[in-house]
């Protein structure tokens, strides 16, 4: 059976006796729900990525002690989160300038560019303003387009407490936005 | 839960490019060949066996001490016996087993064959 085709029961077996495709195979499986997790803790995706890879590397040396019958995702989500919290904490302890993960387009119209701008501040006003969990819920959701499942399995809480982030979230960013439709009707 | 990173701002989505998370799981999967290795080493089927290894030299050692027990106390050379055997071959009076049986070279003379006094 090829990795690809192998249940993650298989995978993990294979892995923890050193095979190399059956953890590339796990790493590639999980790589970009990981990414996104990584990234709620991390201030750039550079930083997302090597706390991604750091998680991998903890879970694959972890393997031995892992019980093949219990589902390997959450078991994996728990790791990204650790490696996640404490890199929070020496970021928060040491201080870390984060690089911008994007650069404006060149070709965009100005006004329009402008607008943009002025909208991408205010829901970005509107995100610092919610709690952690309510943000990451709304990203992950709503910016990254994972099911409510997902997210409650890479977060490691209830669906239902995710709906309920989320739907508290899209209220809080609603009153932002609808703020700022107002002043330009206004104007 | 802890609570995710208070740095607030709409990222963009994730890469929808196929190549980048190729080359991502590429490095992963190539930064964790050290562990990797060294997981199939403490896997490789001649462990078994090496956590077996004092098993096994004490077992050598109680069969190498039973040999020497269980062997006799002295054996005869098989050459003595050989010999022996040869020697009852011939009449104790055979001079040309003498000849064959004894430590010492022969006389020449006695390798030649008698004259008869006959012509052939």
């Amino acid at each position: 059976m090829s990795p690809a085709h192998a249940s993650d029961g298989q995978l993990v077996n294979k892995a923890r006796a050193g095979d190399r495709n059956a953890f590339g195979a796990l790493v590639a499986q999980y790589l970009r729900p990981a990414l996104a997790v990584a990234w709620e803790y991390a201030p750039s995706r550079d930083d997302a990525e090597d706390l991604v890879q750091e998680a991998f590397h903890r879970a694959l040396r972890g393997l031995e002690g892992f019980d093949e019958r219990l589902p390997f995702r959450p078991w994996l989500f728990t790791i990204i989160r650790n490696v996640g919290r404490n890199a929070a904490e020496r970021n928060a302890r040491w201080g870390s300038v984060a690089v911008p993960d994007t650069l404006p387009a060149n070709d965009a119209d100005p006004a329009d560019l402008a607008h943009r701008a002025l909208l991408r501040e205010r829901i970005d006003q509107g995100l610092d303003l919610l709690p952690p969990m309510q943000r990451s819920c709304f990203r992950l959701c709503d910016v990254e387009g994972f099911e409510v499942s997902e997210v409650a399995e890479m977060l490691g809480v209830a669906s239902a407490t995710v709906r309920t982030h989320r739907h508290r979230a899209r209220a809080t960013l609603r009153t932002a936005l609808q703020r700022l439709q107002d002043e330009r009707k206004a104007e | 839960m802890n609570e995710p990173h208070d740095r607030g701002a709409l990222r963009p989505r994730l890469p929808d490019d196929p190549t980048y998370w190729e080359a991502l799981a590429y490095r992963i999967t190539d930064s964790a060949e050290p562990v990797l290795a060294e997981l199939r080493s403490r896997n490789a089927w001649w462990n078994p066996l090496a956590r077996l290894a004092p098993a096994f030299g004490v077992g050598a050692l109680a069969a190498t001490l039973a040999a020497f027990v269980a062997l006799p106390a002295a054996v005869e050379p098989a050459v003595q016996t050989q010999e022996g055997a040869f020697a009852d071959l011939f009449d104790p009076g055979d001079e040309v087993g003498a000849v064959f049986v004894g430590g010492a070279a022969p006389e020449l003379a006695s390798l030649l064959v008698a004259q008869t006094g006959r012509e052939p």
